[in-house]
């Protein structure tokens, strides 16, 4: 995932890199998530 | 409409100019072979409509349509992840964070967090990282957020300012990637719309056998 970031830094990221990394953002806010719930 | 008629008409609908009733008037269907000759007409046209891509164009089109829906899910998952961090209690929260294993291992995700914001600041643009506060890894509208983050690795006291501001961080996090989805969308639906404009053939309408036209524009 820190590869696919520095890709989106440098705007050479391909789409799927960007929703492969969106996804992994959202999974990683849900495990914040559930880390501040229980 | 008889069932004859439905078996030659094309199923997207959407794409089919209105015929005139001269025009339907005119089509004959008084036998099971002409029915049979328009149906097949019209599915040659069809295929003569997806012909007009190259199969590197047709595979492109579907690959840049599963991205769309994949990211339709996604806005979907982002918006249910705001709903859910909105709902969390700050007590609690706070009481969480009283542990300090568990704090630990939050910092570590907290700090992923902030990191990651930097490559969705990136996806928005200037513009759009800076109304969402998120510039070179510090989120610059909550300019203590680093210093927070910092402050739990030296086991500082927990305060309850510390809490919301992990909150609005999130919070603010989530609203710029939903942003960069919408970019990403808009980005998805411009390449498409590139591929059908760079067909092999002139564009123009497909005869679906009925005197009506199956448009081959995106």
């Amino acid at each position: 995932m820190l590869e696919i970031a520095e890709k989106m830094k440098n705007g050479t990221a391909t789409d799927e890199e960007k929703i492969a990394f969106i996804k992994e953002f959202n999974r990683l806010l849900k495990d914040i998530k559930d880390d501040l719930s229980n | 409409m008889g069932p004859e008629n439905k078996a030659a008409m094309p199923s997207t609908q959407e794409n089919v100019n209105p015929k005139t009733t001269e025009q339907i008037k005119n089509v004959d269907i008084s036998s099971a072979e002409n029915v049979d000759n328009l149906t097949a007409e019209t599915e040659t046209n069809t295929e003569n409509a997806e012909a007009d891509l190259s199969p590197e164009q047709v595979e492109a089109v579907k690959k840049h349509e599963e991205n769309l829906a994949e990211l339709e899910t996604l806005k979907t998952e982002l918006k249910k992840t705001e709903e859910e961090i909105k709902s969390l209690s700050t007590m609690k929260i706070f009481e969480i964070l009283k542990n300090p294993e568990k704090k630990a291992k939050l910092v570590e995700k907290l700090k992923k967090l902030v990191y990651y914001g930097a490559a969705i600041g990136a996806l928005l643009g200037a513009a759009g990282a800076a109304a969402y506060g998120i510039e070179n890894g510090a989120l610059t509208s909550n300019p203590d957020a680093l210093d927070h983050v910092t402050k739990y690795l030296d086991n500082a006291p927990m305060k309850i300012e510390d809490v919301m501001t992990i909150i609005t961080v999130a919070l603010g996090l989530i609203g710029g990637t939903m942003l960069a989805v919408g970019s990403v969308v808009f980005d998805t639906k411009e390449k498409i719309k590139k591929v059908f404009s760079s067909k092999k053939k002139t564009p123009g309408n497909i005869n679906n056998g009925l005197g009506g036209n199956l448009s081959t524009a995106a």
